[in-house]
């Protein structure tokens, strides 16, 4: 039951958004934007001779992160405040229960997420002349990652909504809650890139600790949201 | 057709907010198919009380307690589950058709009364089921709000102005769900300045 009630809430977040697009725009524009810009401001860098991988994967490790944490910040944290702002929260409340409803927003939060990493991961890598050594790494850290990012901004956007400062306490609240995703997430990432690892190193053997952290945060963020939103959501 | 026993109890219910009181410590106990009206002026506090019975709201102090077939659903989400609300407040998503909208609302609660298309050809909109909810007319909206209200089947249908923005046959589909419900044994409870739906209420209290 509980499980059908959080599909349905995740069918219903994606099929309105797909509609409304209203998310997608912003998400879509910013990520078009900032690909852009990154690929005009290191034209003229010489990434490609000695040293200019290293620094190349670095740039590349931090855009990444740096992209999906404004496009998350745009796109998930407007998840409630739609339906504060369109009165259709009160329909929600009545009809679903406050657990349900912060695990299908979760869902559909953390697919949008997972779709601006699969176009901002290869586009910037390829646009800055990186080659991934650990692809498979790469994706488990971008999945891990965003799972807990998707839980975080869930949990944040539903008590921002609340309240008349919208814009900027979602990224006051927000951002500290997160940096210890965005250090795994770096890391993680310069690693899978293969930064300062010889091609022969295996990515667990060196880096799994990392894949570890951002499990434990991702499942870290889900328990305190799933424990924190009745609270949130019947107050 | 299933008779519901339903007791509805407020004990000192009194709602604040800042240093204004809304609701003063009001007493009320309702039985099943009873219709009772709620009235006062503008602000008085009429759709506050509504709220507070659909546990959308906490109360300052008191309490709202709800017995169906001699079980205590007085919990909010308890109590959430047993009304139908119909209030200018409540919208639905409008990029979805009403058909989407309420098969929406049926999946989460898993009791839909009866097939959708049912519901929404009793309130007229049989023709215009999958049109997106942001193309209706504000008559049309309030109507899809009246299916979404009789989806479950609730214990108590909380009413705030139901015949807003409804032409005659909408405000006949109103009274025909309000005698409906009180039928099976349901609490009506009703927020409205409509004469001809003021003439179906048995009892009244003043808020404000």
């Amino acid at each position: 039951m509980w499980v059908k009630e959080t599909l349905a809430i995740a069918g219903k977040e994606l099929r309105t958004e797909w509609r409304s697009r209203v998310a997608l725009a912003s998400l879509g524009l910013f990520v078009a934007c900032s690909i852009a810009l990154v690929a005009l401001s290191t034209a003229r860098i010489p990434l490609n001779g000695e040293g200019g991988k290293e620094i190349g994967s670095q740039i590349a490790a931090a855009l990444i992160w740096i992209q999906v944490c404004f496009a998350s910040a745009m796109g998930l944290g407007r998840a409630f405040v739609v339906e504060s702002e369109r009165g259709t929260m009160t329909a929600l409340r009545l009809h679903t229960r406050a657990t349900a409803v912060w695990a299908g927003k979760f869902i559909g939060n953390t697919l949008l997420l997972l779709g601006v990493c699969v176009i901002t991961v290869p586009t910037t890598c390829g646009v800055l002349g990186v080659t991934v050594k650990h692809p498979f790494a790469l994706i488990a850290v971008v999945i891990l990652a965003a799972i807990g990012m998707g839980a975080v901004f869930t949990t944040t956007g539903a008590l921002v909504a609340q309240t008349s400062a919208r814009g900027g306490l979602l990224a006051a609240l927000s951002f500290p809650v997160l940096l210890p995703a965005f250090v795994s997430g770096v890391d993680g990432t310069l690693r899978a890139i293969g930064w300062r690892l010889s091609a022969s190193s295996a990515f667990l053997d060196t880096s799994g600790g990392i894949l570890v952290q951002l499990l434990s945060y991702a499942v870290l963020a889900i328990a305190a949201s799933l424990l924190l939103f009745d609270a949130i959501w019947n107050d | 057709m299933n008779l519901m026993t339903v007791e509805l109890t407020l004990a000192s219910l009194t709602k604040r907010y800042g240093g204004r009181k809304i609701l003063n410590k009001l007493e009320l106990a309702v039985a099943g198919g009873e219709v009772l009206g709620v009235f006062g002026p503008n602000g008085s506090g009429k759709s506050t009380l509504l709220r507070c019975i659909a546990g959308l709201l906490r109360p300052s102090a008191g309490s709202v307690k709800l017995h169906v077939n001699n079980t205590d659903c007085s919990a909010p989400a308890m109590l959430r589950s047993k009304v139908g609300y119909v209030s200018p407040e409540l919208n639905l998503y409008p990029e979805l058709s009403a058909r989407e909208n309420l098969q929406f609302f049926a999946a989460v609660t898993s009791r839909p009364s009866k097939p959708i298309e049912e519901l929404l050809a009793h309130v007229g909109l049989a023709k215009r089921l999958d049109d997106p909810i942001g193309n209706y007319s504000s008559g049309m909206r309030q109507r899809v709000r009246l299916a979404l209200a009789a989806l479950h089947q609730p214990a108590v249908l909380l009413l705030d102005e139901p015949g807003l923005a409804l032409d005659e046959a909408g405000q006949e589909v109103v009274l025909t769900m309000i005698r409906e419900q009180q039928e099976r044994g349901g609490i009506v409870i009703l927020a409205t300045n409509d004469q001809r739906e003021r003439e179906l209420v048995q009892r009244h209290v003043h808020v404000g």
